[in-house]
């Protein structure tokens, strides 16, 4: 007996349809992963399945949940379900708590509310059930403010306060998205466990092919608001193409070379820095906070280094000083390259976020020129290198893909032949079956350019996929560095081998 | 912002404008205008006095159009000193924290906590009455206003990554603020400029009140209001003329003002 059952469910706004006869079961103590890209309307299942859906649309559906055969518009049994049969999770925790409530209240609120408990037993119920969810023994989790703890530790109590009721159906949308690799390998394995341990059912949603790869037992792909394809994992060969073909682009083989250091670009001698945590008393000492320790780093032309590390692992520190931007450090760096505009040039997480929302693409791509005419050829060609249309250089950011405007910030970074290109988490921001080719994009610049290129991410896949060597960062501390090809065979710190571990290994899917 | 709102502001401007060539003349004809005729105050609206006249006699349609001159003149110095000085001060602190932006923010809080009307009657000691001394005073409240605004809306602009990117591409503080900063915080400076033109008229009418603004017989909309208050059972028309004349002309300032601003953000310009 399905826990779920979804039938054709069509939701159209005025205009257009967004949703087109989405139907999928869900058994009890499975997950069912569904991914797309961003925009193919994974989230609007989620909001339907939860009756959440925006007023303005119009939905048309049936669902059979608890024996119960309903419309998908039918409010009041969505009302009856949300929150005591039906769980949800959100991608953001620190969004979703009040920042006034401890977490405890949190979980214990809706004991109260729905489950009728008295309060002394809704606080023990909670402690329980916080307990359950995997927090450390010498945390007391119940009195902790939202703001107290780590994020990994947040969706922890999400996930906590979703499973009070113990709901027989969980949504999670994107729950990891926003966590390191490790904490989200944790988070994962947690939803596992407690499927396998109370049966539920949850629909996992995310746009990450591997987190879903680690602990899905089927998942579904979805593309333009229609489910293309459900298939059970691992896949078989010749069941599902257009996962198989999903699957093999996080596959792809690494394309890093032997370390040659021909030619050293910069290089970091001992680099200190500190921020300060505020002051106690007036004549106290300055409390600090270090965020880099003794760090030392050399990088050559037509090289990519990959600066891997959890987040707060000091990462951007060393980007924003590179990158001159930050010029409050101790140690020194050694330029082999003349001083000059655009000696150094970054790539940023967020691609439409790095773009002027005033401004056309050709003039931000045109920015780092010095009085560059709006047709200098300067700009096409670096339009064309980047594989970005001619005919959106006119456009403004918020019209354009988050591809698109990634090869658009890249375009920027590369028109005036940097000698080092900074990437801070190039990629994170964008959908699966983009990422592949920004990573392709940048090996073919490194190439043609011979630029020396960080490339910083938590992402250890990417890293292995594009990079000739492997930097790893660990509170501040560099505490493996090496060629990638060594570094992987023989990682020499627990952290390495840790990261190595969390990371989502597609081949397991496949297996 | 839709363009029909737009529009319709855009007419009220030409009404104000057509009104105001056209009344003085008409009313020298008929020869009202502002002159004080005891034996008709307080009439109601009638042929010869389409709004009726005040308590002094005088014809409440010529009052609000030449009022219109002295109230505004006020409140746009006003906007003009404050905005001037205020915006770039704010533009200014906003680009990094400093002993600069520190000195501008605090300055900002000694300009604040003091009573704004010992100020005035400070600068009206000094400069006398009239529209300039009105206009100083509210002015010099205005920079502080501008300022704060400023600074609040250019601040997280600042640390977006494409003010970095500037950065790397070579360009300063001043340049930045020029081309991405400042096109980016200008719907909020229109906003506080709509803002602080319809404050300006209510604070030229404290002014007057206390004797600091424009002096009688020169007719405002802020002393008309003042004086109406103690008639307000008797002919509360009195404070109503005046009153619809600056809703009017505010809100028509504010919708141009977003509209201005919508047509600056593509984003918006689409949808």
């Amino acid at each position: 007996m399905s826990i779920l059952t979804l039938s054709h469910l069509c939701v159209e706004d005025a205009s257009r349809p967004i949703l087109t006869d989405v139907s999928f079961t869900i058994e009890p103590g499975e997950i069912l992963g569904l991914i797309g890209a961003s925009g193919s309307g994974k989230s609007l299942t989620a909001r339907a399945l939860a009756g959440l859906l925006p007023k303005n649309l119009k939905a048309k559906g049936s669902l059979v949940f608890k024996d119960h055969t309903t419309s998908i518009d039918d409010q009041r049994s969505f009302a009856q379900w949300r929150g005591q049969d039906i769980g949800l999770i959100f991608q953001d925790p620190a969004g979703t708590f009040n920042p006034l409530m401890t977490l405890g209240d949190h979980v214990a609120e809706p004991l109260q509310l729905c489950g009728a408990l008295s309060k002394s037993d809704a606080r023990d119920e909670a402690r329980h059930v916080l307990n359950r969810v995997g927090f450390p023994t010498d945390i007391d989790a119940f009195d902790r403010y939202p703001h107290e703890v780590s994020g990994g530790q947040r969706q922890r109590a999400m996930i906590a306060a979703a499973l009070a009721l113990k709901p027989r159906l969980l949504i999670a949308d994107e729950p990891t998205t926003a966590l390191d690799v490790t904490i989200e390998h944790d988070i994962l394995m947690l939803l596992r466990r407690l499927v396998n341990e109370e049966g539920l059912g949850i629909l996992l949603i995310s746009h990450d092919l591997s987190a879903l790869a680690q602990i899905a037992d089927r998942v579904a792909l979805m593309r333009d608001g229609q489910i293309r394809e459900i298939a059970a994992l691992p896949l078989k060969t010749g069941t599902a193409p257009e996962l198989e073909q999903l699957f093999a682009m996080g596959h792809k083989p690494s394309l890093h070379r032997a370390v040659s250091p021909d030619h050293s670009i910069v290089h970091m001698q001992a680099i200190r820095k500190s921020y300060p945590l505020g002051t106690k008393g007036l004549l106290r000492k300055r409390e600090e906070r270090l965020a880099l320790d003794d760090v030392s780093l050399t990088l050559n032309a037509g090289e990519i280094t990959a600066l891997v590390g959890e987040s707060g692992s000091g990462k951007s520190s060393i980007a924003r000083i590179l990158a001159g931007l930050d010029h409050a450090y101790r140690g020194t760096h050694t330029w082999f390259e003349p001083e000059r505009i655009g000696r150094v040039q970054m790539v940023f997480q967020d691609p439409t976020g790095s773009l002027n929302p005033r401004w056309p693409i050709g003039k931000s791509i045109a920015e780092p020129l010095a009085n560059a005419a709006p047709e200098d050829n300067r700009i096409k060609q670096a339009a064309n290198e980047v594989g970005l249309d001619l005919s959106l250089l006119d456009r403004f950011p918020h019209q354009l893909s988050g591809g698109q405007a990634q090869r658009a910030a890249i375009a920027r970074a590369i028109i005036v032949r940097p000698s080092l290109l900074i990437l801070d988490e190039p990629i994170s921001a964008l959908d699966f079956e983009i990422r592949d080719q920004i990573l392709s994009l940048l090996d073919q610049l490194r190439a043609m350019h011979g630029i020396a290129m960080l490339f910083i991410t938590h992402d250890l896949n990417a890293a292995i996929r594009i990079a000739d060597r492997l930097v790893v960062l660990d509170q501040g501390r560099i505490v493996e560095a090496g060629a990638m090809a060594s570094v992987l065979a023989a990682p020499a710190h627990a952290k390495t081998r840790a990261m190595l571990n969390a990371a989502p290994a597609l081949t397991r899917a496949r297996t | 912002m839709t363009p029909r709102t737009a529009w319709i502001a855009a007419l009220l401007l030409a009404v104000f404008i057509a009104v105001y060539a056209v009344v003085p003349t008409v009313s020298e004809i008929l020869n009202r205008g502002l002159a004080i005729s005891l034996d008709v105050r307080l009439s109601p609206p009638s042929h010869n006095h389409w709004l009726g006249t005040d308590q002094l006699g005088r014809d409440s349609l010529s009052m609000v159009v030449f009022g219109c001159l002295s109230s505004l003149s006020v409140a746009l110095m006003a906007v003009i000193i404050g905005a001037s000085i205020g915006l770039p001060l704010g533009l200014l602190a906003s680009a990094r924290t400093s002993i600069m932006s520190t000195v501008i923010l605090r300055l900002n809080d000694f300009i604040f906590a003091f009573p704004a009307l010992v100020t005035a009657i400070l600068i009206h000691t000094l400069f006398g009455s009239g529209i300039l001394t009105a206009g100083l005073a509210i002015g010099l409240f205005n920079i502080p206003v501008f300022a704060r605004t400023i600074y609040g809306a250019a601040r997280p602009i600042w640390t977006k990554d494409f003010i970095r990117a500037a950065r790397l591409a070579g360009k300063g503080n001043l340049t930045i603020a020029m081309s991405h900063v400042l096109p980016l915080v200008a719907s909020v400076a229109l906003a506080q400029i709509s803002t602080q033109i319809g404050l300006g008229i209510l604070a030229e009418a404290g002014l007057s009140y206390v004797g600091i603004g424009v002096t009688p017989p020169t007719p405002s909309w802020g002393r008309m209001l003042n004086e109406a208050q103690t008639l307000i059972a008797i002919a509360p028309r009195l404070a109503l003329i005046p009153g619809v004349a600056i809703a009017l002309f505010v809100f028509m300032f504010t919708s141009l003002g977003d509209y201005l601003s919508d047509l600056a953000d593509p984003k918006r310009r689409d949808g």
